[in-house]
């Protein structure tokens, strides 16, 4: 992160910094998506994602299993 | 808890289900009860709202404001020093033409099709509400007219959300009282 990120992410207006956070959690979803997908088709286990997301097998098959099983 | 409602009522509540459910809502919250209610424009509730000159398309509006967008803020991102072109050049560099925008539309539908959600306290407070407002009026059956009741009336700590929209709106508990009756006695006469 540059230095203007920096100063940005140090935002005093807790609406600013919150809409941020919003914004960010949208992107991190669209390339869960994406990545998710594209780890499936080359032969990644569902557990193998679920360790890299750091997050239980059962959780993300629940969100992706019907899409992308 | 809904063995006395009428079909109308059943439907306002399976309608407001699916209401949460696009707009990411955790669980059904009295506004969107009363977001279903506005819909189902020939029902006592969709009356009474519609001669209270109560925009369905505003009332959609105001609700969804609280929602979640498909698609992230590029002026928020910046915020944080992300480029949002910047990781759509990169993604689109990998994954192909369009790539990002797809998923971000893909993980967006991925959040509306989570399961069934259950009624927020709010939620059950605004339908005890309108059982008791069946019974203050002695009516047998609970329908869309009692739940609309409940919501404008509010009660302070929980369901005050929709009561204060309604008033924004130009409908204020007692013109919803008004209004109310009036579809009632029109159903009757119909």
């Amino acid at each position: 992160m540059n230095e203007t990120a920096l100063t940005a992410a140090g935002t005093d207006d807790p609406g600013e910094g919150l809409r941020a956070v919003l914004a960010l959690r949208t992107l991190a979803d669209g390339l869960e998506t994406l990545h998710v997908e594209r780890a499936r088709r080359l032969g990644w286990s569902w557990q193998e994602i679920a360790s890299a997301l750091g997050v239980t097998k059962q959780a993300v098959h629940q969100r992706y299993g019907k899409r992308f099983g | 808890m809904f063995d006395r409602f009428t079909t109308d009522a059943r439907r306002a509540v399976t309608l407001a289900q699916g209401a949460a459910v696009t707009l990411d809502a955790d669980a059904i919250e009295p506004e969107h009860l009363l977001l279903a209610l506005a819909h189902d424009e020939t029902s006592v509730a969709g009356r009474a709202l519609a001669s209270l000159g109560v925009d369905r398309a505003t009332l959609e509006e105001r609700v969804r404001a609280g929602g979640r967008p498909d698609t992230p803020d590029p002026q928020a991102l910046a915020l944080v020093g992300v480029d949002l072109e910047d990781v759509r050049a990169r993604a689109d560099a990998t994954f192909g033409a369009g790539a990002l925008d797809r998923a971000l539309a893909e993980a967006a539908r991925g959040r509306r099709r989570r399961g069934r959600l259950p009624l927020s306290p709010a939620a059950r407070s605004a339908i005890a509400g309108a059982v008791e407002e069946a019974m203050r009026h002695r009516h047998r059956r609970i329908d869309p007219g009692h739940l609309l009741l409940a919501l404008a009336e509010g009660d302070e700590r929980r369901t005050a959300a929709p009561s204060r929209l309604l008033t924004t709106l130009g409908a204020p508990p007692r013109a919803v009282r008004q209004a109310v009756a009036a579809a009632w006695a029109s159903a009757d006469a119909a």
